[in-house]
């Protein structure tokens, strides 16, 4: 999560720039990350299912 | 080693050691681990017993609100439906009132039939089924031990399944990379699964898997990727979902991958505890505890060194893991997949070059730009000022994060009627939707719904407030907060105890045609030549500065505002114009504060609240321009952290700080006040030199002081990245020359006097 590179001319942030992209678009994936980063203790982001995935 | 235990969270049941197929790829008979060839073929009543008793015990001892539990096997079905049954009741009996219990089983779907379907639909079990792919893939390996090919009854299983969808979990798909990658993916999603996971093949350094090329479980992967993508994600793929997710900062959804404590423990048909599945495929014995569930309780199985090995995160992995640009996602790939003799588990995967390739190629095709900060403008933010284009550059992140919040709010079922208004309004209006979500406060607003401390209904207020900014007509039902109907950016009405009201927008106008009793109390603004700014005394939302916020100004109260205001700008635009271009871009809204019982001034900036400070009535312009630069400080400083990390957020030190000295601060909090006081320090090195401020040099000597003390525990505190270390270099530099200007030497006794009255009462405070 840490982001702390330098480019030359730009420090660059995790935060994708959501601007352009319409509210109704705006992914789980990308607000979740938003969220979580902000509100690292809101449980957005909640495993809905084992992990355990070994087939038979 | 001492570390805190992980309780575990999933629990996989074996309840029958055999299976009616003879796939030749099976990790339980083929491989190394051998142990099944001398269990019980089935788990006894009594074994089962003892198991629920002890997850039971676990769920309490631990106060896990939710647990997965999967009935596994051998082929689970093959217990028969009597005695699964009979587990699955203990199981619904002994934990349904102690936690959320998600149940399902995993089979191979040979004994699917419309029988035990009834039996997990009574109980909520749901179902997911092994299939390798079409028929000629699935074939290849999954066969009866005659031969006789499993395709068509394994069909007919998931077809059963499919008209039962709230039982279907999904399809789990072994590859083969001698298989056709787009078959096996079509031939899937034509089922419709609500989830596929495609595992590797289990195998480790001593025996890999077969391998035509390099990354060749990659580039059969990669395929599906591509389809997968190209065909708008049908269905969700628990492999591609998780390397998305932790590529941004999430958790993964598999056990294959990620860096998350293991937290799983298997159940064989004997009672005895047995660690991840996948290790028989290491070596024999290799998932063995020695505990079972007649002596043991899981507690003791969470502190067993093997299961503690698997729950070290990045600090469990091999250097070369480590050093490994994509470990976020891959965390090392499955723990079994790491073992060769004699260096155990201390390897990178077998697969690792086909996890690195996937990784970095699905990393690479779904890449989005993101927020930068300019170089100069981190260097004009660290001197403690920023102009117009570096406060626009936090500002627009600020854009960001609240249409980010505001679709999370957007996902809850109260919030639907305005959301499906403002998605519209987005498509057409983007710049009045923009608007109304610059106002500060819909941040704090949406924040607290994600708390689940606000009303996801309010966002039909501000769906409403967008209406009319846009001039399109809407007809919707508006929430009453605190007792008024809110429009963010154009004022509210009082209407009473209605909770709710239909709200008629046409053309820029609007009202509430049920309550025709409402009174209207517009936003008022603050003017001072070509800035304007919200006097904002009706957002419901504005109760987040630490202060008592003013409830509606009066017409002269409002008049005083506005002289103060213009005024304190003008004092701000002559004598400090260092901060005036960043005030003018960033601060859109005054929030009048109740005066302070104690009298003096008060004032404050709220991380959630960009571009609002927040201020009781100053006792004279000055102050007030002290106060908008002072808090402005904050607004920047917390717009940073939004976007970069300036410290680590683990750091535990806490700190002296002389302007709130009643404990130690952590060292976000200092950064604050450091960042603040130097803008404080720079009021004062300019305000002592205008008569009639006869505090002005003590001020100046104090706060100069201090500050140069708080950068130096800065330095020294060890919890500053790289960047936040530069930026606290930043304000040093700006300090320094300050240090060399002459204060007489009655001021600086002052402020000597002054600092170690501080320090005393901070002292006094914490003890």
């Amino acid at each position: 999560m840490n982001i702390t590179d330098e480019k030359q001319s730009e420090v660059p942030s995790n935060v994708r720039d959501l601007r352009d992209v319409p509210l109704s678009d705006v992914s789980d994936l990308d607000r979740e990350s938003i969220i979580r980063r902000l509100l690292p203790e809101t449980p957005v982001e909640r495993v809905p299912v084992a992990r355990f995935n070994s087939s038979i | 080693m001492n570390l805190p235990t992980v309780p575990f969270r999933q629990f996989v049941l074996k309840v029958h050691s055999r299976c009616d197929l003879a796939c030749d790829h099976c990790y339980v008979y083929e491989h190394a681990d051998q142990s099944w060839r001398r269990r019980p073929v089935v788990m006894a009543d009594e074994t089962a017993a003892w198991a629920v008793t002890r997850i039971a015990e676990h769920v309490k001892s631990n106060g896990l609100a939710h647990v997965h539990i999967v009935l596994h096997g051998g082929e689970p079905l093959l217990a028969g439906r009597e005695r699964l049954g009979r587990l699955i009741t203990e199981l619904r009996g002994g934990l349904d009132g102690l936690c959320t219990l998600d149940l399902r089983v995993h089979t191979n779907g040979t004994l699917l039939d419309e029988r035990f379907l009834d039996l997990f639909e009574e109980h909520d079990v749901k179902v997911g089924v092994s299939l390798d792919g079409d028929r000629a893939a699935n074939d290849r390996h999954r066969r009866y031990a005659d031969g006789r090919s499993s395709y068509d009854r394994v069909i007919r299983a998931v077809e059963r399944l499919r008209r039962r969808p709230r039982l279907y979990a999904g399809l789990l798909c072994t590859i083969d990379v001698a298989n056709d990658p787009r078959a096996v993916y079509r031939a899937l999603a034509a089922l419709e699964p609500p989830q596929v996971d495609f595992l590797l093949p289990h195998a480790t350094w001593d025996s890999p898997p077969p391998r035509p090329a390099p990354t060749a479980y990659a580039d059969w992967l990669i395929e599906v990727f591509e389809l997968w993508d190209a065909e708008g994600r049908r269905m969700p793929v628990r492999m591609f979902e998780s390397i998305l997710r932790t590529s941004r900062g999430g958790t993964s959804l598999t056990e294959s991958l990620g860096l998350e404590p293991a937290d799983l423990v298997v159940i064989e048909t004997d009672g005895t505890y047995e660690q991840a599945d996948s290790l028989k495929v290491a070596y024999d014995g290799a998932p063995a505890t020695g505990l079972d569930v007649f002596h043991h309780d899981l507690d003791t199985v969470a502190r067993h060194t093997g299961v503690l090995a698997r729950q070290q995160g990045l600090g469990g992995l091999c250097d070369t893991c480590r050093a490994c640009p994509v470990v976020d996602s891959c965390g090392g790939g499955l723990y079994a997949h790491r073992y060769r003799t004699g260096s155990g588990f201390a390897n990178p995967s077998v697969y690792s070059a086909d996890l690195f390739t996937l990784i970095t190629h699905i990393r690479r095709r779904t890449a989005m730009p993101t927020h930068s900060v300019p170089a100069v403008t981190m260097d004009a933010l660290s001197a403690g000022y920023g102009g117009e284009e570096d406060i626009r550059c936090l500002a627009a992140a600020q854009r960001t994060i609240r249409r980010a919040l505001l679709a999370g709010v957007g996902a809850h079922a109260s919030a639907t009627a305005g959301w499906d208004l403002l998605t519209r309004l987005d498509a057409d209006h983007r710049d009045a939707v923009d608007a109304v979500l610059d106002h500060p406060y819909v941040r704090e607003w949406a924040v607290r719904c994600l708390r689940q401390d606000g009303d996801p209904g309010y966002l039909a207020n501000i769906a409403a407030a967008a209406a009319v900014r846009a001039g399109v007509a809407a007809d919707l039902v508006i929430t009453a907060v605190d007792g008024v109907f809110h429009l963010p950016t154009l004022g509210a009405f009082e209407a009473g105890p209605a909770a709710a009201a239909r709200l008629v927008a046409e053309d820029g106008r609007f009202s509430l045609p049920d309550l025709p009793g409402a009174v209207w109390h517009p936003l008022r603004r603050l003017t001072a030549g070509d800035l304007s700014v919200a006097l904002e005394d009706t957002d419901p939302h504005r109760h987040c500065h630490g202060h008592p916020a003013s409830g509606r100004l009066t017409e002269a109260q409002a008049a005083g505002w506005q002289r103060m205001f213009a005024e304190a700008w003008a004092i701000i635009e002559s004598d400090h114009p260092a901060y005036a271009p960043g005030l003018r871009a960033g601060l859109t809204t005054l929030m009048p504060l109740d005066p302070p019982e104690e009298g003096g001034s008060a004032s404050s900036a709220a991380r959630n609240a960009f571009g609002a400070v927040a201020a009781a009535p100053p006792a004279d312009p000055a102050t007030l321009a002290l106060l908008l630069i002072h808090e402005f400080q904050h607004v920047k400083l917390g717009a940073v952290f939004d976007l970069l990390d300036l410290y680590d957020p683990a750091h535990t030190g806490r700190y002296y700080a002389p302007w709130r000295r009643e404990s130690p601060r952590p060292i976000e909090a200092l950064l604050q006040g450091v960042y603040a006081h130097l803008a404080v320090t720079d009021f004062w090195r300019v305000r002592r030199h205008r008569s009639g401020d006869g505090p002005g040099d003590v001020q100046f000597a104090l706060w100069r002081e201090q500050t140069a003390r708080a950068i130096d525990d800065l330095e020294r505190s060890g919890g500053l990245t790289p960047l936040g270390a530069r930026f606290v270099a930043g304000m040093r530099r700006t300090l320094e020359p300050w240090l060399d200007e002459p204060v007489s030497g009655r001021a600086a006794a002052a402020a000597a006097e002054l600092a170690e009255r501080y320090r005393a009462e901070s002292a006094a405070a914490r003890s």
